[in-house]
């Protein structure tokens, strides 16, 4: 067994590249990019939408 | 330039600023992102989630005058999403290992073997831990971070922290030697 030197982020570098320097910033300035806010509003409407489904199903039952 | 005047430029919804902020702090992010998601694609999406933030709360920069530790808490916070995803889909099945903690596969190929075997296993070892005390120790250990920047980024106590990391620290001792970093 080794010895680790912390911190290790020399250790475990690795450069971005300007394809993906250019591919993540048109992605991230899009308009449609989502942010967690929405994601997260989405998930809740997804979980709202389910528990009214039961609901209604366990009525209608 | 300087972070202090980025931030207002920025405030102001100066669009040049905003990629002059991005093109500074993509590499250290993008870092942050591969070391502690251990894969290439997720390691995308977080600093594509963390950038997408900043660009829709570029109003609220001006309060931070400290852009890079801004930048590196959202992308924690999105981390953590990400690790929680993982553990949800893990306890449903329907985690097929793409997710897996790839360290070894980081390093320079150069590295002797015995390294490379420490790495795979440090992996592994995280991949078990839960999303705080992983995020917790790679702050620590990978990025030299202060136990109380630790503490700032993951939005929680000094005290949490210290627990967190000692917790994480325990459970990598018994697989695998790493000397405390000095602190900062």
């Amino acid at each position: 067994m080794s010895k680790l030197h912390a911190p290790l982020h020399k250790l475990l570098e690795e450069p971005i590249s300007e394809l993906q320097v250019q591919r993540i910033w048109r992605q991230a300035q899009s308009p449609l990019a989502p942010t967690w806010k929405h994601k997260r509003l989405q998930l809740t409407a997804a979980a709202c939408v389910l528990v009214f489904a039961a609901v209604a199903a366990l009525l209608l039952r | 330039m300087s972070d202090a005047v980025l931030s207002e430029r920025l405030a102001q919804g100066d669009r040049w600023a905003m990629e002059a902020v991005y093109r500074k702090y993509v590499g250290a992010i993008w870092g942050l992102a591969l070391r502690m998601m251990g894969n290439r694609a997720e390691a995308e999406e977080v600093v594509q989630d963390t950038f997408s933030e900043a660009l829709h709360d570029a109003q609220q920069a001006s309060e931070r005058r400290m852009l890079r530790s801004w930048l590196i808490g959202v992308a924690v916070q999105h981390a953590r999403r990400r690790f929680e995803r993982r553990r949800w889909l893990r306890m449903f099945g329907f985690d097929r290992g793409e997710h897996t903690h790839r360290l070894d596969e980081q390093v320079a190929r150069s590295l002797d073997a015995a390294l490379a075997s420490d790495l795979h296993k440090l992996g592994e070892v995280l991949d078990r831990m839960t999303p705080r005390k992983r995020i917790a120790w790679c702050l620590r250990y990978m990025e030299g971070c202060s136990v109380d920047e630790v503490a700032s980024y993951c939005g929680c106590s000094l005290a949490t922290a210290k627990r967190e990391l000692g917790m994480a620290q325990a459970v990598i001792r018994v697989h695998m030697d790493i000397e405390e970093p000095s602190d900062v």
